[in-house]
């Protein structure tokens, strides 16, 4: 199986308005062996959270630490990761990852020179850092054998073939405009991982990942799956760099005619025919 | 040359938020009050449809709730703000408030309400003591999803109001606002218009509550905004309480 991958972040029409800055950020890391590693963020962008896009671009930049580090250290006995996740996804990964987000917040506002708020007591508060760099945390590992599905906060990750679509993992979505956050103290009790094997069934499958901004911009749940199985069917006919040269004005477009939040999708599209042709 | 493709498809929609006058038309608020009621909502709408115009990616949508013997809506559906008409209302009867709030409860279920609409926004106007057994309703709608989530918002008319019930209604005694005359009564009116705009603001925030509880409401927010920033590190979602009204602001002989 190739994996093709693309992504695209754009700033909300409500933040254009505002003249405020896009809060979302992903990355995309891709290994050698063929693994792919996709994460997207949404900083909260409240008033208490002025430094929620650093804190978005941070996060995703740990959720691909943290995962090459393991994948390293299991490199040749990727069945081990397999368990190590489906054992310790919620707890030890997810732990790593807010120690290592929060390590790496009080970094980047030491660097910035930025206040530090004290405590009553004249501590520095680190609790009240974090806060202002709020945000959530989405990420996928995609191995050839299993994937491994990451959920602190709002978004999505789907699943979608010929056939079927459906979530990766199922979120405890908080209803009105409140998300869990990597923020918080124990923030990796609210975490959600999946861990899946890879269906080779299907000649071709589309793994996304999306901040909310683009599932609150439909009418309803059914009509973002329509939107996914067309992204989808795109991918399929067009392939992914045609889809990609549109990616930012659908998305846009998106958020300007929906919620008017910012917007971040990635797309990691699965399919045998160039692997054969390689073969 | 880039290939043409449409954008794919998929309905797209803004967020609704509902919001909702539920008014106390006892016989208590027969003459000056309920005339005072609605005039002010009257005057408020314009505003309202204003502010909603500058967010287009809020829907705001408005019904009226009445209740004295027995409760019923004035607008059934929900109607946009820009549709939205105030019918003036009457006073006579008691005050079953039990029955507007398993009214109001039918309504913020889901279904008809959706998980994609941003925090419904209650506005009671009161000036008595509910004669039904209101304090199971109002639990029940409490314990709703939306209910916990709304933005509960009370005005008290007059010193016979019964505060404590309001209280309960509001989760926060500072979200029961005392209009003791009819200037008083507008500017609260107006004031609680305007958490429809800052419902409607997108920006995300942390979750009140820890783990995976969906107890918290934007009231417990209000109550207590420094203790739960500092405890948990939770953005509150941000009602100006700086700007309410005072209820002072009132000559002695304009005392309802």
């Amino acid at each position: 199986m190739k994996c093709s991958v693309i992504g695209k972040s754009v700033r909300g029409s409500s933040h254009i308005r505002k003249d405020k800055e896009c809060q979302d950020s992903f990355h995309i890391d891709t290994y050698d062996d063929g693994t792919v590693v996709i994460a997207v963020a949404d900083g909260h962008g409240s008033d208490s959270c002025p430094y929620s896009k650093s804190g978005s671009t941070i996060a995703v930049n740990t959720f691909c630490k943290v995962i090459r580090d393991l994948h390293s250290s299991y490199a040749e006995k990727l069945d081990m990761l397999q368990t190590y996740l489906n054992r310790e996804g919620e707890m030890g990964v997810a732990q790593a990852i807010e120690h290592e987000w929060k390590r790496r917040v009080l970094k980047a506002h030491t660097n910035a020179k930025r206040n530090y708020p004290l405590t009553e007591d004249g501590k520095k508060d680190c609790e009240a850092i974090y806060m202002q760099y709020g945000t959530t945390l989405l990420g996928l590992l995609i191995t050839k054998g299993f994937t491994f599905a990451f959920q602190l906060g709002d978004g999505d990750i789907l699943y979608i073939t010929d056939n079927m679509i459906g979530s990766v993992i199922e979120s405890d979505k908080i209803l009105g405009v409140e998300t869990h956050s990597l923020c918080k103290r124990n923030a990796w009790k609210s975490a959600i991982t999946a861990v899946s094997r890879i269906d080779k069934s299907p000649d071709s499958s589309l793994y996304m990942i999306s901040t909310d901004g683009l599932s609150n911009s439909y009418l309803n749940n059914s009509e973002f799956e329509t939107a996914c199985k067309d992204y989808y069917n795109l991918i399929k006919e067009h392939g992914t760099v045609i889809v990609e040269e549109h990616l930012s004005d659908w998305l846009s477009d998106t958020s300007e005619n929906g919620c008017g939040d910012d917007i971040t999708a990635i797309f990691a599209y699965l399919s045998k025919e160039v692997a054969d042709e390689g073969n | 040359m880039a290939t043409e493709i449409k954008r794919p498809g998929g309905e797209l929609a803004s967020r609704p938020l509902h919001f909702f006058w539920m008014v106390d038309c006892s016989g208590s608020m027969y003459g000056e009050k309920i005339g005072a009621v609605n005039h002010a909502i009257q005057s408020t709408i314009p505003e309202m449809a204003e502010a909603a115009a500058d967010n287009p990616n809020a829907q705001l949508l408005i019904r009226t709730l009445k209740f004295s013997t027995g409760a019923t809506w004035v607008t059934s559906s929900p109607v946009p703000i820009d549709e939205f008409a105030w019918e003036d209302l009457e006073a006579n009867g008691v005050t079953d408030l039990g029955k507007a709030f398993d009214l109001l409860a039918a309504q913020l279920t889901i279904p008809p309400m959706t998980d994609r609409a941003l925090p419904p926004v209650i506005v009671l106007l009161s000036d008595g003591c509910p004669t039904d057994d209101y304090k199971s309703s109002l639990d029940k709608l409490k314990h709703l999803p939306w209910g916990k989530k709304a933005v509960k918002i009370a005005i008290s008319i007059g010193q016979d109001a019964d505060n404590d019930v309001l209280a309960d209604f509001t989760g926060n005694k500072e979200l029961v606002l005392q209009a003791n005359n009819a200037t008083a009564l507008t500017k609260m009116i107006k004031w609680a218009s305007t958490a429809a705009s800052v419902v409607s603001a997108p920006a995300s925030r942390v979750a009140l509550s820890s783990e995976k509880d969906n107890s918290a409401s934007p009231a417990d927010a209000l109550l207590n905004q420094d203790s739960i920033a500092a405890t948990s590190g939770a953005a509150p979602l941000i009602l100006d309480m700086n700007n309410i009204p005072n209820p002072d602001d009132v000559g002695e002989s304009d005392v309802w």
